[in-house]
């Protein structure tokens, strides 16, 4: 937990999450101004305040993944750079535990960003729009409780895609770290994205969806709309890729040398 | 063992080229031991390889009795380390860096952190920044850091590497002092003669990846002479000749001071007395 604590720390100090607060915020906001200002349009009568919370959820997944790129940026290639990744394999410490301790840290901050936008999005939406008699969202309807057990269940479930997005980002470093020491930060940007894009185009029309814009919108609705077997499969199917992974970066780093 | 080092035929080859060539030695518990090294003769490497950054082609490295390879959690947690030139997390504090450090250990309260700003005379740096620190602090720091974790052996790369004649021997008072305070073993890897001869009680050469023993290169070290300074500022003739670097030893005596300094360099070190201003009565050099 120590190990989490200082990673927490260390991107608490790098104050990257913030300007993601504020983005999220002005996106809610016009989203919302959107909404209001358009009567008649088709979101008028698909956005309430019940339902809000969802659509919220999809730019906050947007920017999630921009955030856990630069924090894999952060706590490896900046800290390789600057050194002190070599300070902490100084000390008692496995080099999984390393990697793994950034891995959560990074989850973990992810989660903070949800939990706060959850909460945001709740109450301006309920602010400024109805908040309907029914939640409904793509087609389904559902009384409240529901409504609100699934918002909450598809906040939770979308951080499993997450945690591979950030994995594959780690691994991603470990593998370009072989050919170039120390990737830059634009460098690095553009190459995870691009490569988690091309990802995405491959894997959209995967059998067990019918959606046409997307997989990660397919992941999305999956999770929202299906919370049956298939959605444990796809917890499972995020969970070993996830893991996977993780295993690799380590394998990775245990054998790499730090020379002079 | 507590604070011993025992290297035994270690090899590191890199392209076809032995950077560590079959190289042995041991340091004993509360013991400190110099390694004189020119730049690029392999003393960063063979500090990384010690603390387990590079791995050796072959040969064994033991640490307070454990075997690196074989158990690198219990070597490396009661040794402290600054190999290379000290990092630290430029935007945070003193205190933060080394509060992340003793995080990493467990179970090192933080006012141990506090302990080691006032070893290293950083407590009132605390609260800055330490990309605002010099060269000789962050090198004060790093050994604060290396302190950190309660070590029966410290492993110092090349300490006087950025640091000018003032801030080497203080660096020097500071490891005496926590070798007079602490039950600490040293290693030291150095290109400043004069301060491994100040700082260590044995001595080692180090030069194509191989370590020699302090006879085999001992033509280096055995043209000096002595000098007998008659004098009643001993203090401040000693301060002067600490900062002198042909100067390998002082000793107080009733009239004064006696001290062994590199052949023909006597003339240079009058005239760096008499430019300081103190009251020298004889300067006699060989000890006449």
């Amino acid at each position: 937990m120590n190990l989490i604590n200082n990673e927490l720390f260390k991107l608490h100090m790098k104050k990257r999450l913030f300007p993601f607060f504020i983005l999220n915020f002005i996106a809610d906001v016009l989203l919302i101004s959107f909404v209001l200002i358009k009567k008649d349009s088709i979101f008028y009568s698909l956005i309430n305040g019940q339902n809000f919370p969802l659509f919220s959820l999809e730019i906050t997944t947007v920017f999630s993944i921009i955030f856990s790129c630069m924090s894999v940026y952060d706590l490896f290639i900046y800290e390789d750079k600057s050194g002190t990744l070599c300070n902490e394999l100084l000390t008692p410490l496995k080099r999984k535990e390393v990697v793994f301790s950034k891995f959560f840290a990074i989850m973990l901050e992810l989660g903070v960003f949800f939990v706060v936008n959850l909460i945001f999005s709740y109450t301006i939406s309920s602010v400024f729009l109805q908040f309907g008699d029914v939640f409904s969202y793509c087609g389904v309807f559902l009384p409240f409780k529901d409504g609100l057990l699934k918002t909450i269940v598809s906040y939770i479930l979308i951080l499993f895609p997450l945690s591979g997005v950030t994995s594959f980002a780690i691994l991603l470093y470990f593998l370009i770290s072989k050919k170039i020491k120390y990737p830059g930060y634009l460098f690095f940007m553009v190459l995870s994205l691009s490569i988690m894009g091309l990802f995405e185009l491959i894997v959209s029309n995967r059998s067990f969806s019918s959606w046409t814009c997307g997989s990660y919108r397919n992941i999305f609705h999956y999770f929202v709309l299906n919370m049956t077997f298939k959605t444990i499969l796809e917890v499972l199917f995020f969970t070993v890729v996830t893991v996977f992974f993780l295993f690799l970066s380590v394998s990775i780093f245990k054998k790499r040398e730090f020379n002079a | 063992m507590s604070g011993s080092l025992l290297v035994q035929n270690i090899i590191k080859i890199r392209e076809n080229r032995s950077i560590l060539d079959n190289i042995s030695f041991e340091v004993h518990p509360n013991e400190s031991l110099g390694i004189f090294a020119r730049s690029g003769q392999g003393k960063t490497i063979l500090s990384k390889t010690i603390m387990g950054l590079v791995k050796i082609d072959s040969g064994k490295i033991t640490i307070n009795g454990y075997g690196i390879h074989q158990n690198f959690e219990k070597a490396i947690c009661k040794t402290g380390s600054v190999v290379d030139s000290p990092k630290f997390y430029e935007e945070l504090t003193a205190y933060q860096n080394l509060l992340l450090t003793a995080n990493l250990y467990g179970d090192i309260p933080h006012r141990r952190a506090w302990e080691m700003l006032e070893l290293t005379e950083l407590q009132k740096n605390k609260d800055h920044k330490v990309k605002s620190f010099t060269p000789a602090m962050k090198y004060r720091l790093a050994v604060a850091r290396a302190m950190i974790n309660y070590p029966w052996l410290l492993i110092l790369d090349d300490p006087t590497r950025e640091l000018d004649m003032q801030e080497s021997l203080n660096v020097s008072y500071l490891l005496e002092q926590i070798r007079a305070n602490y039950s600490v073993s040293m290693l030291i890897l150095s290109k400043s003669k004069e301060f491994l001869l100040k700082t260590c009680a044995d001595m080692l050469c180090m030069e194509n990846g191989k370590v020699f023993s302090f006879s085999h290169d001992k033509k280096s070290f055995d043209f000096a002479e002595i000098i007998d300074i008659y004098s009643v500022q001993k203090a401040q003739i000693t301060k002067i000749l600490y900062s002198i670097p042909c100067v390998s030893e002082i000793q107080s005596k009733e009239f004064g001071l006696r001290i062994k300094v590199e052949k023909d360099e006597s003339k240079r070190i009058l005239d760096t007395l008499l430019a300081n201003k103190v009251n020298i009565d004889y300067f006699l050099p060989s000890g006449t």
